[in-house]
């Protein structure tokens, strides 16, 4: 069964549908890309430090 | 910022295309992702226009008068193989549905109302696909362009409408249990377009048309009275803002620490199915084919939340369309 087909299984009888206002777009978009950048950049560091080790 | 669009393509596709040199499934009509499926499924019959048309947009390639697609297909059998490698390599919580849990406790009420389209906007849509381009080794390569096997392309169709200012409706469903447009066509009936475009501040709008009828079926507006004790409707939704993004700020850097550790694991899968890949596929690039990998792991992302139980029932929305018998391709 491929994942699409487990994905259908697990779907029967549960949600499909979702709708949402997201205000601020811009600012979560913001945040959210904030975040990611601070893990990358924390986690690269931590690569560094591991690597020298 | 630029990056986002490309995922948010009811915004602003034709800015994303012009910006980057992919093309994106919006751009791509099922008349071309169908002939594309089936040169790699094998099958030479197609017209000459058309030939010239994927010529044309560089989406095939004539080498020793074989035909080659440039975009890659995933077939369900490639699929399975991509799906078991990267459960075998990935930590057993790769899909963080731990930390997803600390937010549904967080948010509580909240989490009841919008946790769909939270993490599979915000977390998935936006985090996922943000580490992945910004992990890439350049940001200016094509995007994805994925062509799964017909039938279950899309199982998760997203979308943003802007609604007023920095505000957009989103959503999201399944194409496999409903039609993929339902939603689309609502918000873009000529109706509801006219009576959205009369919005204010408050929300408000005046109706036109059969537009209430329409916006009921997504529960999408309440009335409240006027001074005259008129209705004036107004559209009320599950409301995500950066408030609620800040209160769970914790979670998800754990949730993005675990997507760097599996994008650099699905970067090594990545290149082993490259190394292997069918000869029907020998003039993809790396990088398109890198995307099939990430987007099987988004699959199995969201069937591992699905599994975990989070989220809340909700009522389908009713569909008066039937999906049709899409044909099935296998590369060869």
């Amino acid at each position: 069964m491929s994942i699409f087909e487990k994905i259908k299984k697990a779907l029967r009888g549960k949600p499909v549908t979702g709708v949402a206002l997201i205000s601020d777009v811009e600012e979560v978009q913001q945040l959210l890309e904030e975040i990611v950048q601070e893990v990358i950049d924390e986690e690269a560091q931590v690569d560094k430090a591991g690597k020298l080790d | 910022m630029d990056n986002m669009r490309l995922f948010y393509r009811g915004i602003n596709a034709k800015m994303a295309v012009k910006k980057y040199n992919g093309f994106l499934p919006a751009v791509i009509d099922q008349q071309v992702a169908d002939s594309l499926c089936a040169i790699q499924a094998g099958n030479k019959n197609l017209s000459k226009a058309m030939i010239d048309k994927l010529k044309r947009h560089h989406l095939v390639i004539e080498k020793n008068s074989a035909l080659y697609s440039t975009i890659p297909m995933l077939s369900c059998d490639l699929s399975l193989a991509i799906e078991t490698a990267i459960k075998k390599r990935l930590d057993k919580d790769f899909a963080a549905s731990s930390t997803i849990a600390k937010m549904a406790e967080k948010l509580a009420d909240k989490w009841q109302v919008s946790s769909h389209v939270f993490v599979s906007q915000l977390v998935l849509g936006t985090m996922w696909f943000n580490m992945w381009l910004k992990l890439s080794d350049n940001k200016h390569n094509p995007v994805a362009v994925l062509i799964p096997d017909i039938d279950l392309n899309h199982v998760f169709y997203n979308e943003m409408y802007p609604i007023l200012g920095n505000n957009v409706i989103v959503y999201w469903q399944s194409t496999l249990l409903g039609h993929p447009d339902t939603i689309y066509d609502i918000l873009n009936d000529k109706y509801v377009t006219a009576s959205i475009q009369s919005i204010n501040e408050k929300f408000e709008f005046i109706p036109v048309g059969n537009a209430l009828v329409l916006l009921k079926q997504l529960n999408m507006y309440k009335n409240r009275s006027d001074e005259n004790k008129m209705p004036i409707p107004f559209i009320d939704l599950p409301k995500i803002d950066q408030a609620l993004v800040k209160a769970v700020k914790g979670e998800l850097q754990e949730v993005a620490r675990v997507f760097y550790t599996n994008q650099q694991v699905l970067s090594e899968i990545a290149a082993t199915f490259y190394n292997e890949r069918a000869a029907a596929q020998g003039e993809v690039s790396y990088h398109n084919f890198r995307q099939m990998i990430y987007l099987v792991f988004s699959y199995c992302v969201v069937e591992a939340w699905l599994g975990s139980g989070l989220f809340p029932e909700s009522v389908r929305i009713r569909d008066r369309k039937r999906k049709h018998n899409a044909p099935v391709w296998q590369i060869k």
